[in-house]
């Protein structure tokens, strides 16, 4: 016997299945990540490890991070200490903030602004206790100590920027190099600044923070100078993507990566900060080598863009500006600079970056025209785009002659 | 027919040396020689000649494996155009790799405007950028210049030269620089030092007639304390920058102009400030007497009479 279902009552049992598969779908979605969010996972960890209850807040601004406006907040991840939060792409102020025996921990990222696209991200944050600046007439402008795991950072360098300038990086407004005790003062203006230091592993300059290199951030910044009043403080650093030197000696490596194919994510860290937008996103591309003048590729040579801001002729004082836009060459002497947008680049390879050019440093303009510029529409390729870069400055004698 | 066989050989040799020859002319080719030329903006890849008249309307880049050579007697000329409208001739040479413009008493270098009626800010300047390389100027005359001459990290010898009408005479930062027996005359400023480093020599060089004769000032870039002197209580500058044996007179403003943050003392003595009175001196001299911030320029000892072998020397030393 076969049962007739009515047209009527059929047409309502598939609207009725329609709807429950969009919604299961609608469901699978609005449970996992919002649409055309990008997932941001990681751990933060005190140097006693895994801070259980921390979060990361995401600010699209320095001003919104230091008001603490409009963030979006993460959630708990899967384990003790770690946390997950879905930001739509775009350019983002991240800070973690904590507490541990009534102290206060945070962790404002080194690689701050994080460029978020489409890819997967592992993050470690590293927090230090909250410092605040103690203000005295006792001068004007900004003193204090460095320090990591209570070793002065002895032979770091501190630089001090206004708080409007966001990016932090290169040298400032000042820079000192810290004494053996890790002192630094800076006699400065009335004003808002923001103080970071760094110290390298190796002695190349003060450029992008490395894997190793110690960042530090004080929860002070930004700090306001007013007139007659000079600000103390005290500022923890913490290392650049090495836990074990992190953690306190007795501490086991509580690393929480969740799946093997998630490692390759993780090593975005291990990228310098300032070549940390993936590529598949990337507008245009210059690439090319770098070499001596026998035409032997250059290993670890910094090769930057700089924006021509509509100058029509190179002139001296570009190279002085900080760009995003920067690559090392590998062991070929090969590089490749993504850039967010078309235009004109004037090109530098060098030893450093951060500092003037030195002597012996190796440094070379791009020769291609008078103007070292390269010309990328969006969206190209340019290939082919080689430097050859010489130690510069050699020495005359005229050092002893002035000694004698 | 049968060729006797030393005309053979005879064949094969002139053979093998038309052909060693053209080998040898790929692997080193000839420096290029430009007598008497137009230059639109370029940059020079091969070690390149100049000699007799040179106009230039543009940069040139001497690059990073060149030497260009400049012969005595020539006379480089340098059109004014003014693209970004700052005010300042565009035209400039600019050396990456290496230059040598060696004249002589009886025939000196000139680069100068190619103007009808020629002013100072015509033309950029001959500029030392990077240099990896020995540079030399000797015997040449600058004028109608921003700067005759900028050395910026580059190491070079500059002597026996005249500086004159242009806007600065010589600036220079981060550099190796020794310059000696050279005159400036007649420049808005004649020496601009910008970054309190060295190793320079500032030695029997005439510098008159100028508005300012010598200015520190600290470069713009970023003031950090790497330059600061040591604690060992000596000026700044020993051992790093010698101002010593100059005629410094006559300059309308200042003879020597300490800049802003300019904190250091520095030392200047064994050079004629055109008095024997100190009063007379330092009140040719912009420092600590003007503005309390300042260092001091510590003039003594100094020359009682004009230094008899300061100046361009007349015979090729």
């Amino acid at each position: 016997m076969t049962h007739h279902i009515p047209e009527k009552s059929f047409q309502s049992l598939r609207v009725k299945c329609l709807i429950s598969m969009v919604g299961t779908i609608l469901s699978f979605f609005l449970a996992s990540t919002p649409v055309g969010a990008t997932i941001i996972e990681g751990v933060i960890f005190s140097p006693a490890g895994p801070l259980p209850g921390s979060t990361i807040s995401a600010y699209s601004d320095y001003q919104s991070l230091i008001t603490d406006t409009n963030p979006i907040q993460s959630g708990l991840g899967d384990k003790t200490g770690q946390f997950r939060i879905d930001l739509p792409p775009g350019r983002y102020y991240l800070l973690a903030r904590g507490e541990a025996d009534g102290v206060k921990f945070f962790s404002y990222h080194g690689v701050n602004p994080i460029t978020v696209l489409d890819t997967f991200r592992w993050l470690p944050f590293f927090m230090i206790p909250e410092s605040p600046a103690i203000c005295s007439p006792d001068g004007q402008g900004i003193s204090g100590t460095i320090s990591y795991k209570a070793t002065p950072l002895s032979g770091g360098v501190v630089s001090v920027y206004p708080e409007h300038d966001g990016l932090f990086r290169g040298m400032g407004l000042l820079t000192n190099t810290l004494d053996e005790k890790g002192h630094f003062r800076f006699n400065l203006d009335p004003g808002s600044y923001v103080v970071v230091a760094r110290r390298k592993k190796t002695a190349r300059g003060i450029g992008p923070v490395m894997q190793g290199d110690l960042f530090c951030y004080t929860s002070a910044n930004p700090i306001k100078v007013v007139s007659d009043q000079l600000c103390e403080i005290k500022m923890e650093c913490y290392p650049r993507d090495n836990l074990l030197s992190f953690l306190d000696d007795d501490e086991a490596n509580p690393q929480g990566r969740k799946h093997e194919t998630r490692r390759q994510a993780s090593l975005w860290d291990l990228q310098p900060e300032t070549s940390q937008q993936p590529t598949s996103q990337a507008l245009s591309t210059i690439s090319g080598t770098v070499t001596d003048l026998e035409g032997r590729g250059l290993a670890n040579i910094f090769v930057t863009a700089y924006p021509s801001m509509g100058l029509n002729l190179f002139q001296m004082h570009v190279l002085r500006l900080i760009s995003p836009a920067m690559s090392r060459t590998d062991s070929a002497g090969a590089f490749n600079i993504d850039l967010a947008q078309g235009g004109r680049y004037y090109l530098v390879a060098r030893d450093k970056v951060g500092a003037a050019p030195d002597r012996d440093e190796l440094y070379g303009l791009y020769e291609g025209n008078q103007n070292h510029s390269v010309t990328v529409n969006a969206g190209e390729h340019r290939k082919n785009i080689n430097l050859t870069v010489v130690p510069i400055m050699p020495a005359s004698g005229l050092t002893q002659r002035l000694k004698e | 027919m049968l060729i006797p066989l030393a005309k053979h050989r005879q064949c094969f040799r002139a053979t093998g040396l038309f052909w060693l020859t053209l080998i040898l002319l790929f692997i080193h080719p000839a420096p290029v020689l430009a007598k008497g030329k137009f230059l639109k903006s370029q940059v020079l890849r091969q070690d390149t000649t100049w000699a007799g008249d040179i106009t230039i309307e543009g940069v040139i880049v001497v690059g990073r494996a060149t030497t260009l050579t400049i012969s005595p007697g020539t006379q480089v000329s340098f059109k004014k155009i003014d693209e970004n409208h700052d005010g300042i001739g565009d035209s400039e040479i600019r050396v990456l790799g290496r230059i040598l413009a060696e004249g002589s008493p009886e025939q000196m270098i000139r680069f100068a405007s190619a103007e009808n009626s020629p002013a100072p800010k015509d033309w950029s300047y001959l500029l030392l950028f990077t240099s990896g390389s020995f540079n030399r100027i000797r015997y040449c005359e600058f004028q109608h210049g921003f700067s005759g001459l900028q050395v910026q990290f580059s190491t070079a010898t500059v002597t026996d030269s005249l500086f004159h009408n242009n806007h600065e005479g010589i600036r220079f930062g981060r550099a190796d620089l020794d310059l000696e027996h050279n005159e400036f005359f007649q420049n808005d400023v004649a020496i601009r030092f910008t970054r309190m480093e060295g190793p320079v020599l500032i030695n029997y060089n005439k510098i008159f007639q100028n508005r300012l004769g010598i200015f520190l000032v600290p470069s713009g870039q970023n003031i950090t304390d790497f330059f600061e002197p040591d604690r060992s209580g000596s000026p700044w500058n020993t051992g790093r920058l010698r101002i010593t044996n100059n005629d410094l007179t006559d300059n309308q403003w200042y003879n020597l102009n300490l800049g802003t943050k300019q904190l250091w003392d520095i030392e200047v003595s064994g050079n004629f400030w055109g008095s024997t009175v100190p009063a007379e001196i330092e009140s040719t001299i912009f420092d600590q007497h003007r503005d309390p911030e300042l260092g001091t320029a510590i003039i003594q000892p100094f020359a009682e009479h004009s230094i008899p072998t300061a100046g361009v020397r007349r015979i090729t030393p």
